[in-house]
């Protein structure tokens, strides 16, 4: 099971993506499902299980996002 | 590098030339097998496009020493930054300083606001006197002078300003990539800059970079328009850079300017480029001293930039630097520099100066020709 994470802006998504990455949290960008958001661009999807350690680690590096849709 | 028709490019402070070829490489490379505008679309090419943008923001955060790269807000050129800088940033009523080594970037939209009355604007010959014996709220100043190559803004006119609460805006045109600059340490709140300049990065991108302190809230947007973000509201993005990213950004030269940084950090970066220029300079103040009647203004050891401006005593500055490109083919620049300011300080107004303005590609034996082509020109 997946979980999105939605930003405010597509310059956050990228910087998110790569910072998971690199402390391994497995992360793919995909456009934003519709039925989520009418924003444009993409977000992040990641494991239901890897929720709260990718919450910190947005947190600590400052990397905004607007939320975590399970 | 060697330029095509033995030709001396010493016109750098207006823009640099030749660029790596590396930075040529990585524009070709996105306008043909890339293309797309990033943060708009969600297929591979928009993700390439924005995976560029990304690194060229980090690129530059790390060069000014900003830990978020959101605060590196693109635009066309240090003009367009300055003016959304200083246009969104005054309210009326503010009291600014400025130096008087202003580039017309600075001074001009500074003098628009003053002759609405919107500001009061001093224009400063003792910076330090001035900041600490008036109250201010605003100091917009340049970094480096692009006349005469010396440093204007200094990190203890930095220091004075946090002390006496007021905003520090820096016009980083020529100090971008030829100094070492630290937006934090050095008290910097707001910095504009090209990237084609010292950087070696293409004509059409610069970037506003707000320190990680300053409330960018304070910095109303003068553009609004499309951001590819929050496209469910007609409201303006508050967070950055959306906020001051309207509209489709210049891509290519993104790419370009993201080679330009790899290219400096690859030949050890800012110092290298600075400390090599620094070498030029020497050595033409050194060949100088037999060219007779030449007049220069700063010592070498004042010079920061690479930029040398000198005149020929007796001789216009406007024929000599005609006659040095038509028969020598050395390009320089000749008259004011779109810095009046800076020749009424240094006395050399309305005649100007013939400037000099060096890249790491020039080299010694340039300079020795050129010397050479000079003191041809004044014997003739």
């Amino acid at each position: 099971m997946t979980s999105f994470i939605l930003f405010f802006s597509n310059n956050y998504v990228i910087w998110a993506n790569r910072k998971l990455k690199e402390l391994n949290i497995e992360n793919k960008m995909i456009a934003v499902p519709r039925h989520l958001s009418s924003s444009c661009g993409y977000c992040l999807e990641i494991k239901n299980e890897d929720k709260a350690v990718a919450q910190k680690i947005l947190k600590e590096f400052s990397i905004e996002y607007e939320e975590i849709i399970s | 590098m060697q330029l095509p028709n033995k030709t001396i490019y010493f016109d750098n402070a207006a823009t640099s030339f030749p660029k790596p070829s590396m930075v040529v490489d990585a524009m070709n490379n996105f306008m043909l097998k890339i293309g797309a505008n990033p943060g708009r679309s969600g297929h591979q090419l928009a993700y390439q496009a924005g995976d560029i943008l990304h690194s060229a923001r980090e690129g530059v955060a790390r060069l000014l020493h900003v830990k978020n790269p959101m605060r590196v807000c693109f635009t066309y050129n240090a003009t367009f930054a300055l003016n959304q800088i200083i246009k969104g940033l005054v309210k009326k009523g503010d009291r600014v300083i400025t130096s008087s080594f202003e580039h017309n970037s600075t001074i001009r939209p500074l003098k628009q606001l003053a002759d609405a009355k919107i500001i009061s604007l001093t224009i400063s010959t003792n910076l330090e006197d001035d900041l600490q014996n008036k109250q201010f709220d605003h100091c917009i100043i340049n970094h480096c002078s692009n006349s005469f190559g010396h440093q204007v803004f200094t990190k203890e006119i930095g220091q004075l300003c946090k002390q006496k609460g007021v905003t520090v805006v820096v016009d980083g045109a020529q100090s971008f990539a030829a100094i070492p600059v630290n937006l934090n340490r050095d008290g910097i709140d707001l910095f504009a800059f090209s990237g084609h300049k010292s950087l070696l990065g293409p004509m059409g991108i610069g970037a506003i970079v707000l320190s990680d302190s300053f409330d960018e809230n304070r910095l109303m947007p003068l553009i609004a328009g499309g951001t590819g973000s929050r496209s469910d509201s007609i409201l303006q993005p508050e967070r950055l850079p959306d906020r001051l990213e309207s509209g489709t950004i210049n891509m290519p030269a993104v790419a370009g300017l993201l080679a330009a940084i790899h290219f400096l950090e690859e030949r050890g970066g800012v110092n290298a480029s600075h400390n090599r220029k620094k070498d030029l300079v020497q050595y033409f103040f050194q060949l100088a001293q037999d060219i007779p009647r030449i007049q220069l203004y700063l010592s070498p050891e004042e010079i920061q930039t690479g930029v040398i401006s000198f005149n020929i005593k007796g001789m216009d500055a406007g024929e000599i630097a005609q006659k040095l490109a038509d028969k020598y083919q050395i390009m320089s620049r000749a008259g004011l520099q779109c810095s009046p300011l800076s020749h009424q300080a240094f006395q050399t107004f309305p005649e100007g100066t013939i400037r000099f303005s060096f890249s790491p590609f020039n080299t010694e034996m340039e300079i020795e020709q050129a010397i050479e082509a000079l003191k041809e020109i004044i014997n003739d």
